[in-house]
């Protein structure tokens, strides 16, 4: 059995069915292309209804100036063409925000995903007590409410009352009394780096053994015989059976630690200092939390745009893989 | 491909008509009289929005006020939903973008400026008499419901700062009477940490970073000012000497006193927790924070019961006592409201003499100044009570909202404590902010 | 089947990998422990300077003040219908959807993979008064039902994705020999893609349950009666201008935590008959 199992086996153009599917009896009656419309309409109809209309709003406010008197009254918001998006761009402090934005995303998406796998794989290891044990734990960090888990991280690095403060000052000689984290953002990001990569890791881990688990192990095994090392056997057998599953958990991880909010704000006690500064307080503390909705409109429409051009690899990568028509 | 796009815009256009046609209507008229006099037939809900702190601390002044309520409207059912400070901005925006609109919100008395400015709330110039003793209400609060010569709020109740210390640290350490000087506050500090400064923990003086409530206190008592209103034109005042001179005393004092931390706030952790830890000698805090150092739960300590004591914060520039903050808050009817006559006649209740008189009782500041001269009465309100009537405000323009949530104060005062900016780079740069900010540019 | 696959216990190997297991879980549990310990603590030793990692005094107080205070049962009432309502939902017509992406060419695909994908990229601040206004506009706010829908629309595109790398996954070889022996395109689905997605399906239950039952925001600002409030909300009126009472918070946060736990409990046992029921054996 080969491993390009992820490919459908037909080029497109030829006289083969097109939907790649080889049906040699023809028994179904309804074209393969009209299955295929029915089938996600019901999900077009959600999409289109809830954020369709949300979205030509944002842009349509994006290009406006609507102030809460005309969001209280309804009277209609003059348009300011691209006003809104020469503020932002025109902000150096953007860029600042965008660089530290991009190397905070880099960071987190790749410790995730290692440390991710990495406990994946120990699980499909590991006995099946031990698997069981993972997996209790990491439905447990995934169930614990983000609300109250922030607020614990907060506690255990707080400068009063922080436990590891506490734990790191029992080692002889290190006095860690009153250590405040968060006075370099080096180290203040840190323990955001903390925060969030905890957060993630369930959802990624288990995402990835589901898919390891679909891996046979004789593939592993006859690889292992060959003579590869377990890392080779990984990533030459491995990785390229759970690369559509990694594509997706990579592209979301992007989007997600690209927009993280809630840790930072928590983490800071909703009062951010500049260099705490992610796109996605940004927004908040210039735009939202400022009532300026159409400014917030723009950083918006600018911030997927950043996405779209860093996921933009991925985005093709995975179209590529059985998606091309 | 491109005929599929075109389709999808024309959908989304189609959406985006009919929503529009939707939320257009439903914007009531204001203005006209509002009527209290009550109607036994009439019937249906009045929404009310109060913070969450009323449905802990104060839940019987609630039922009280409505009960009054049903004296005259029997028949309305009054729905009382609690919201959250960090989020409540954010749903009251939404909600009177909307057509179903809450008839009372409860606003802090510096969030309301952009509200009063963009016409969110009811105009009540013409109907203040229906509350008790308008006249005489708390000036801080009132100032915060006035916009252009408009009085759009009634104000609810408020809290005001004074010290609380530790009435054994002070006599241990040989402290007969509290401070009513800056240098004797520094002193009496000074004697405090010679007591116990072998405690890596210990601070004579508990003060945060970013507690701008206490670092403006100093400013205002050094006869500085944030802004003030100069022919149409706000101009900052927080570069001036004065300013400079009241930033410089709080930096000593921090400096001196004080181990807190100095990129945190007074309430991350509340400070009365870290009090309650034995600790800290003295703190700055609002009238029911006292309480709370001794309270069993909540991260108080019932062994510090009858140790703690109050007195004003002294003032630097030779006062009686250093101005304190007006903070606190106002009930506002919506302009979109349907139901301005059972609002108002709720409010009236809510804002009633019996009623403020139990928000007192529960550690709060009353709204008007004859109230306040009964809390000044009661051994544990009576030093805010009196710091309440010598407060400051912060200015009242449009654009102080956005000052606040851009928290230009707090990481220039934080920048101040930690040293990483001088006093005056540090004031220079709030002040610039806070002008650009209030000046709408 | 059992019998064939008689492997050598790499005992060396299995051993290492119990020991990573266990130092992962005592590290990542720490932080639940502490919501867990802070449940049952007495009031006086929940802050304290020396923190105290075990307590010999648990009491039941906490809860019973959480439990008690008001629309405990509402809360749990609505997010029960909003979370698994969403859940439900959102598995269904995800699964129709990444089965068309992923075994059906139509044109008009590539499009909505790509929509679906950027969809996700939008921030949630920017669409509050958006959605808010849509709602208003077809009188579903201040109703679970408006809820829900908004929660499809954040959840669906994930659900897509994540089922379309498992439907892919499987060999489309596998469904043609299926039809070759006789089965219907339907039974070959039912019989060999779904139980080979069904770890998919699994996992993407579980984000879509976890997501709609923390959810907080847009809950928030859509349900204005405090009685359709859901759980998160009500979580947070534990923290107040006037403290933050850790107990009564914990505790909510450890009633809340529970169902989703169990429910992963209950659908564990399934995940492992759905694994041995799909036979990738070569």
């Amino acid at each position: 059995m080969s491993t390009h199992t992820e490919a459908p086996p037909t080029a497109p153009g030829t006289a083969a069915p097109p939907d790649g599917t080889v049906t040699p009896r023809r028994r179904t009656r309804a074209t393969p292309r009209l299955i295929g419309y029915l089938l996600i309409l019901p999900t077009v109809v959600v999409l289109a209804g809830v954020q369709g209309y949300p979205l030509v709003k944002l842009v349509l406010l994006s290009l406006q100036d609507l102030t809460q008197r005309e969001l209280f009254s309804g009277l209609p918001a003059p348009y300011v063409g691209f006003a809104n998006y020469a503020r932002v761009l025109g902000d150096p402090g953007f860029w600042t925000v965008v660089l530290r934005t991009v190397v905070f995303t880099v960071v987190n998406v790749v410790l995730t995903l290692v440390l991710a796998t990495g406990t994946a794989l120990v699980m499909r290891a590991a006995s099946r007590w031990c698997r069981l044990l993972v997996t209790v734990v990491l439905i447990c960090v995934w169930a614990m409410p983000q609300v109250v888990s922030t607020l614990v991280f907060n506690w255990l690095f707080d400068y009063e009352f922080g436990v590891v403060n506490w734990l790191i000052g029992l080692v002889p000689g290190v006095d860690m009394d009153n250590h405040d984290w968060y006075a370099n953002a080096v180290s203040g990001f840190g323990v955001i780096t903390l925060i969030v990569v905890w957060g993630a890791i369930p959802f990624v881990a288990i995402t990835l053994y589901a898919g390891i688990s679909q891996v046979p192990k004789e593939l592993e095994e006859a690889a292992r015989v060959d003579g590869a090392s377990a890392a080779q056997t990984f990533l030459r057998v491995t990785y390229p059976i759970l690369r559509p599953i990694y594509t997706i958990v990579t592209v979301l991880s992007v989007i997600w630690d690209f927009q993280v909010f809630n840790q930072i704000w928590v983490a800071r006690g909703s009062k951010p200092e500049p260099e705490y500064q992610t796109l996605g307080v940004y927004s908040f503390m210039h735009a939202f939390g400022v009532n300026e909705y159409s400014l917030g409109a723009a950083v918006a429409v600018v911030t997927v745009l950043l996405l779209l051009g860093f996921t933009v690899f991925y985005i093709r990568q995975s179209l590529r893989l059985g998606e091309i028509d | 491909m491109k005929h599929r796009l075109i389709a999808a815009a024309g959908l989304a256009a189609v959406l985006f008509g009919a929503a529009a046609c939707g939320s257009g209507g439903g914007s009531a008229a204001s203005g006209g009289t509002i009527s209290t006099a009550g109607d036994a037939k009439a019937s249906g809900t009045l929404k009310v929005w109060l913070q969450v702190d009323a449905q802990t601390g104060w839940p019987d002044a609630v039922k009280a006020a409505t009960a009054a309520f049903h004296k005259k409207y029997p028949k309305v059912t009054v729905q009382v939903d609690y919201q959250q400070w960090n989020n409540h901005l954010t749903k009251l925006d939404a909600a009177l973008s909307g057509s179903t609109v809450p008839d009372v919100v409860e606003m802090g008395d510096t969030e309301t400026t952009s509200y009063l400015a963009s016409g969110a709330f009811r105009d009540l110039s013409k109907s203040t008499n229906l509350f008790a003793d308008s006249a005489n209400w708390n000036k801080g609060l009132a100032a915060s419901c006035r916009y252009e010569g408009a009085t759009y709020c009634v104000p609810y109740y408020s809290g005001s700062r004074t010290v609380f210390y530790r009435k054994d640290m002070f006599a241990k350490a040989g402290i007969t009477k509290p401070p009513t000087t800056y240098d004797e506050l520094m002193a009496d500090g000074a004697k405090l940490d010679r007591k116990y400064g072998g405690d890596p923990k210990f601070s004579a003086f508990y003060m945060p970073g970013k507690f701008w409530y206490s670092a403006l206190s100093f400013v205002y008592d050094a006869g500085g000012t944030i802004a003030t209103k100069n022919g149409g034109k706000w101009q900052g005042g927080l570069a001036s000497p004065a300013a400079i001179k009241g930033l410089t005393q709080w930096k000593a004092m921090t400096d001196k006193l004080s181990k807190a931390s100095k990129t945190s706030d007074e309430a991350n952790p509340q400070q009365y927790t870290v009090m309650a830890q034995g600790h800290v000698a003295m703190m700055y805090g609002l009238g029911w924070e006292g309480g709370s150092v001794a309270a069993d739960g909540n991260g108080g300590n019932p062994k510090l019961k009858d140790q703690i004591g109050s007195f004003a914060m002294p003032s630097a520039a030779g006062s009686t006592a250093m101005q304190s903050f007006a903070g606190g808050s106002d009930l506002a009817i919506t302009a979109k409201s349907r139901h301005a006559d059972w609002a108002a006649a709720w409010v009236a209740a809510m804002t009633g003499t019996s009623n403020e008189r139990a928000l007192m009782r529960a550690g709060n500041i009353p709204n008007t100044t004859t109230l306040l001269d009964e809390a000044a009465k009661i051994p544990a309100l009576a030093p805010a009570a009196a710091s309440a009537k010598n407060s400051w405000m912060v200015p009242i323009a449009e654009g102080w909202p956005k000052v606040e949530k851009s928290l230009v104060l707090q990481n220039g005062l934080a920048d101040i404590a930690s040293g990483k900016k001088s006093v005056a780079d540090a004031a220079k740069a709030m002040n610039a902010a806070v002008e650009s900010t209030l000046n709408g540019s | 089947m059992a019998t064939l696959s008689a492997r050598r216990p790499r005992s060396r190997g299995r051993t290492v990998a119990n020991v990573v297991g266990v130092a992962v879980s005592v590290v990542m549990i720490f932080p639940v422990y502490w919501m867990l310990l802070t449940a049952v603590k007495p009031g006086s030793e929940i802050l304290t300077y020396t923190p105290r990692f075990w307590t010999w005094h648990p009491s039941g107080s906490n809860f019973v003040r959480a439990v008690r205070s008001p629309h405990f049962l509402d809360a749990l009432g609505n997010s029960v219908l909003v979370a698994f309502g969403t859940m439900l939902i959102a598995l269904v017509l995800a699964l129709l959807a990444a089965v068309a992406i992923a075994r059906f060419r139509f044109y008009g695909r590539r499009a909505f993979v790509f929509v679906v994908l950027v969809v996700q990229m939008v921030p949630l601040s920017a669409l509050i008064i958006p959605i808010y206004l849509l709602l208003n506009s077809i009188d579903a706010v201040n109703s679970l039902g408006g809820v829900v829908l908004t929660y499809l629309a954040f959840v669906l595109p994930f659900t897509i994705w994540t089922l379309r790398g498992f439907v892919a996954g499987v060999p489309a070889e596998l469904e043609e020999a299926a039809m070759v022996d006789g089965c219907t395109r339907f039974q070959a689905f039912r019989k060999i893609v779904l139980p080979l997605v069904f770890p998919g399906l699994l996992a993407t239950s579980i984000y879509a349950l976890i997501q709609s039952w923390n959810e907080f925001i847009m809950a928030y600002v859509l349900l204005s009666d405090q009685n359709k409030e859901t759980l998160p909300v009500w979580l947070v009126s534990f923290v107040t201008a006037r403290g933050i009472d850790y107990g009564a918070l914990m505790a909510g946060a450890t009633m809340m935590a529970l169902p989703v736990v169990v429910f992963f409990a209950i659908i564990q046992r399934h995940v492992a008959s759905g694994l041995t029921a799909g036979a990738v054996k070569g």
